[in-house]
């Protein structure tokens, strides 16, 4: 089976260094496409993970400004190293979120989860709606998800300090 | 400094949005800028480099500026520390935006038709943000901006402006750090005076058994031993035998009091429980359907259970025993005291650390039994998905997978288990040693002046004198004021939780719907059925808009088909004209009056909709037809089923109308619930009919049978239809088509069709896929 073919029907491109290329315009991505007549500039596009969890830098889908799918990059690793920086600086702020190293108090009222945490971005307070739904363990990573949206992580739970550990024994499950 | 104190330090202004805070002034002198010039400045909280700080976006004179910093803790007091500062010339820009980013939002602009990155800013800010851009973009394309038209952004003050805590719900405005909790209690209390005989009288109970175990002690000990056993001569046995049946009496009496209590309690407790669960049932019943479908409706089952129970338990158990237990404590001190102060003193020197050891160990175990429980629901959650999707995992052959799967969270689940009981194991003999030394120190201490007594009299004095019946009765007080010292420990926990459920329970009554009735709701005699809708807007999250400006009018009576791609905002209009949302802007009208002014009354009678969710409930056919119109007669209902297509399948049940359907009963396919949700409509006998692809899971000779009742039906009422399939929309008069969150055409389908538009588009892409299967136009 041609699982090309299927991108093609989708009205998707599957983005080679062949038939492509990533060009940084003040900061942001810009897609150009690649033929035998030349280049030609698609416009600025956005980085997308379709695995963010599970591959960092591979099946990255690319989006015009209208928020329409244009294409996939299977694999970065393929593309020259200022289309990975580009495309790196572009997916880090989309997917960023603050890691926490510390956690100075968990208090849990009327249901709402008020967490005060140190993070790599400075001392932060945040409340969670539903723990148990918003608070995701994916192997020994925790993703948290406050009220409005923002989110955190701790990449290990195993490695936080044991008494902070016992903060959010709860959700260890 | 915290995220969230930065927060509460400055506050975008819709109505203000010129205002400059004091602390930056240096900054933007530096810069050459008078506060003066600045006409439009929001705050961001994430620095370049993806730090919490203070990023300032603002327009001064012909300058657009952005000025990252912090606000820091100086010796000088606070100061603003910049990090660096960029600025643009205002006429080059345009095109303001926020994007959203998986976690947090970017305000991006165009420079000479260049995408520029303005600022990050973490979710919270997104809405303070997106007004910016509004007023940006209107300040660059017209040269002004009007700040706040009609007030339309009003905030909701989503932190406690006391402690900056955040809201559990930002329309009641409980801050859980701040609110009194005896206010809680008071406010809970009230909810049951109509018991407070009962309790009272569960108390007077638990005060006759607590009164009679106190005296019990005294009686086969000092009382039988000194003032019975030591007597010589002919009252020898009259005092036994008073003795003894005082003993017994009071025996008799613990017995009676307990049982009276328990009594009483039972019954209180099922009616306090039943009172909670339908107050707490109710209050959820009234909100609106956004309640439901934003971040609360997880615990909501498990609210309406465990709360209640929770609840009754404080007032029933917890309060009545903390007030027993209390009294008896103290009792039983005073009469240690009086017997021998001494010996009091012995005994109540460990009782204050054996408490907090006792508090810590209950702590960690209700940690330990949380656990236990969530892995317990993790389990049963993982069970009733497997057996849910027993057909998916039997036709992908996951028997073994989902072995595993079970196996993990089942092992998951006796491990919490195991270490729950392994710690109540150890802790419990520990507790029990703690509080027992108590008792081994007034061994020792009663021994030593028991003995000192003996060999040199008189040299404790007389206060001091120690008998052995004194000793034994000083014992039984000492074990007695164990249990309920282990019961306050206990109760100090529970308190907590039962605050937190009478918090929760009070947030849900205090909390508002968002789509309210007006007080003075108009109920109109006569509905025509004209629907208009004046430059709507919605969004379901605030700043994610997902209609804009939509207008168009349907004259009563008239059939309009609503045409789109997936997603374009079709279903939210019908949302929005049964007033399950309100608009964010504009205005719905029926018959020219405001959709707001109308009584819910007027608009359940008036409209109906048979949307592509239907769902049926647990009971007969009847019932649920009968949900529409519980008044409805057999007849009515089986014409509304006759007009529905219905009546055919339901014929073959083998109760007919009186087959339980619904879940656990007999299974209906998707084409038969459509059927019978368009029964139910036909059964309200409204004026406006919404039909959200109310044909789309039957087949192509059901629909058309259905249509030609359905037309039938339509003559008279104003109807709505959505649908995909283009041929369902053959019967309407006129076509909308809706595209990028407005309406972009109009007209017959003729008409649309020589436009050549998105219509056509959609209209030619059907015709194809029906040629490629050998179906012609003509056919």
């Amino acid at each position: 089976m041609n699982n090309n073919g299927f991108y093609e029907i989708a009205g998707l491109t599957l983005f080679e260094p062949s038939n492509s290329v990533i060009r940084g315009e003040n900061g942001f991505p810009v897609l150009f496409t690649k033929s035998k007549e030349g280049e030609k500039r698609v416009g600025v596009v956005e980085a997308k993970r379709a695995f963010p969890f599970e591959c960092e830098n591979e099946y990255i889908v690319l989006e015009d400004g209208e928020g329409r799918d244009l294409g996939v990059i299977r694999d970065l690793a393929a593309r020259s190293e200022s289309e990975r920086a580009v495309l790196g600086a572009c997916l880090e702020r989309r997917y960023y979120m603050p890691k926490i190293r510390g956690l100075y108090k968990v208090s849990d009222k009327f249901g709402f989860c008020y967490f005060k945490a140190s993070t790599d971005a400075g001392d932060v307070e945040f409340s969670v709606h539903d723990p148990y739904k918003s608070i995701v363990l994916l192997g020994r990573r925790m993703i948290l998800t406050d009220a409005d949206g923002n989110r955190f992580e701790i990449p290990d739970v195993d490695a936080l300090p044991k008494k902070d550990r016992k903060k959010i024994e709860q959700f260890l499950y | 400094m915290t995220k969230n104190e930065y927060r509460n330090e400055y506050r975008f202004d819709y109505a203000h949005p010129e205002a400059v805070p004091d602390g930056i002034l240096p900054a933007l002198e530096a810069h050459g800028v008078l506060p003066g010039e600045v006409s439009l400045l929001v705050r961001a909280d994430l620095n370049d480099g993806f730090t919490y700080g203070d990023v300032f976006v603002f327009f001064a004179g012909a300058r657009f500026c952005v000025l990252s910093g912090t606000f820091a803790d100086t010796a000088g007091g606070k100061r603003y520390i910049e990090r660096s500062f960029r600025s643009f010339c205002q006429n080059d820009l345009s095109g303001f935006r926020v994007e959203d980013q998986a976690s947090i939002c970017m305000l991006t602009a165009e420079e000479k038709g260049k995408k520029i990155f303005v600022c990050c800013a973490g979710k919270t800010l997104r809405e303070d943000l997106t007004v910016f851009a509004g007023y940006a973009n209107e300040l660059t394309g017209k040269g002004a901006f009007t700040p706040d038209p009609e007030g339309k952004h009003e905030r909701k003050e989503l932190f406690c402006p006391k402690c900056g805590l955040r809201y559990a719900d930002p329309d009641a405005k409980i801050c859980p750090k701040c609110m009194k909790r005896t206010g809680v209690v008071r406010r809970t209390f009230a909810l049951f005076r109509e018991y407070r005989a009962r309790m009272f009288l569960i108390l007077l109970a638990l005060i006759a058994g607590g009164a009679a175990a106190v005296i019990a002690p005294y009686l086969s000990g000092e009382f039988l031993y000194e003032k019975v056993l030591s007597n010589a001569g002919s009252p020898y046995y009259g005092k036994l035998l008073f003795a003894v049946l005082a003993i017994v009496a009071t025996r008799v009496l613990s017995i009676a009091v307990n049982s009276l209590h328990g009594v009483l309690s039972a019954r209180l407790a099922a009616d306090m429980e039943y009172k909670l669960r339908r107050t707490i049932f109710s209050s959820i019943n009234r909100l609106s359907l956004s309640f439901f479908t934003s971040r609360r409706t997880g615990g909501l089952m498990t609210q309406v259970d465990n709360d209640a129970e929770t609840i009754y338990w404080f007032f029933c158990d917890v309060l009545p025993e903390f007030a027993l237990y209390g009294a008896q404590i103290l009792a039983i001190t005073v009469i240690m005291f009086l017997i021998n102060p001494i010996l009091a003193l012995a005994a109540v020197c460990v009782l204050p650390a054996a408490v907090l050891i006792a508090v810590r160990c209950f702590k960690k175990m209700d940690v330990l039994h949380t656990k236990r429980f969530t892995r317990k629901s993790s389990l049963s959650a993982a069970l009733s998905d497997m057996l849910g999707g027993i057909r998916v995992v039997k036709a992908f052959s996951g028997e073994e997978r989902e072995k595993k799967r079970f196996d993990v969270k089942n092992r998951d689940m006796t491990s919490a288990d195991l270490n729950a009981s392994l710690y109540n194991a150890r802790v419990f003999p520990l507790l029990t040693l703690i509080m027992r030394l108590g008792t081994v120190f007034v061994w020792a201490v009663g021994g030593v002046m028991i003995l000192m007594e003996y060999r040199s009299p008189g040299l404790i004095g007389e206060s001091g004198i120690l008998t052995y019946g004194m000793l034994a009765t000083f014992l039984s007080y000492v074990s007695l004021v164990y249990d309920p010292l282990f019961a306050f420990a206990e109760g100090i926990l529970m308190t907590t939780d039962s605050l937190n459920a009478m918090g929760r329970l009070i947030e849900i009554m205090d909390a508002q719907p968002e789509v309210k009735e007006k007080e003075n709701a108009v109920d109109l005699p006569a509905a025509e059925g004209r629907v208009t809708f004046e430059d709507v807007g919605f969004s379901y999250t605030p700043g994610v808009t997902v209609l804009e400006k939509v207008g168009f009018d349907v004259e009563a009576g008239k059939t309009v088909g609503i045409v789109g791609r997936t997603g374009a905002g079709k279903s939210t209009l019908m949302h929005l004209l049964t007033r399950m949302y309100d608009p964010t802007e504009g205005r719905i009208l029926i018959d020219g009056v405001d959709l707001k002014d109308l009584s819910f009354g007027f608009l359940r009678r008036n409209i109906a909709i048979v949307s592509q969710d239907t769902y049926l409930f647990s009971g007969t056919v009847m019932d649920n037809v009968r949900y529409a119109r519980p008044d409805a007669t057999p007849g009515e209902v089986m014409d509304a089923c006759v007009a529905a297509g219905a009546n055919e399948f339901i014929m073959k049940l083998r109760d007919g109308y009186d087959t339980k359907i619904g879940q656990g009963y007999a299974d209906l396919s998707g084409g038969e619930k459509q059927r019978l949700s368009i029964a139910r409509a036909i059964l309200t006998d409204p004026k406006i009919l919404i039909l959200d692809e109310a044909t789309s899971a039957m087949d192509t000779r059901t629909e058309q049978m259905i249509q030609r009742s359905l037309e039938t039906f339509m003559k008279g009422r104003t109807t709505l239809m959505i649908a995909h399939r283009l041929s369902t929309l053959r019967i309407a008069d006129e076509l909308i088509v809706l595209d990028k969150k407005r309406v972009c055409e109009r007209g017959t389908p003729e008409k649309l069709v020589r436009d050549k538009g998105l219509y056509y588009e959609l209209y030619k892409l059907q015709v194809e896929s029906m040629k490629n299967i050998g179906v012609s136009e003509e056919d």
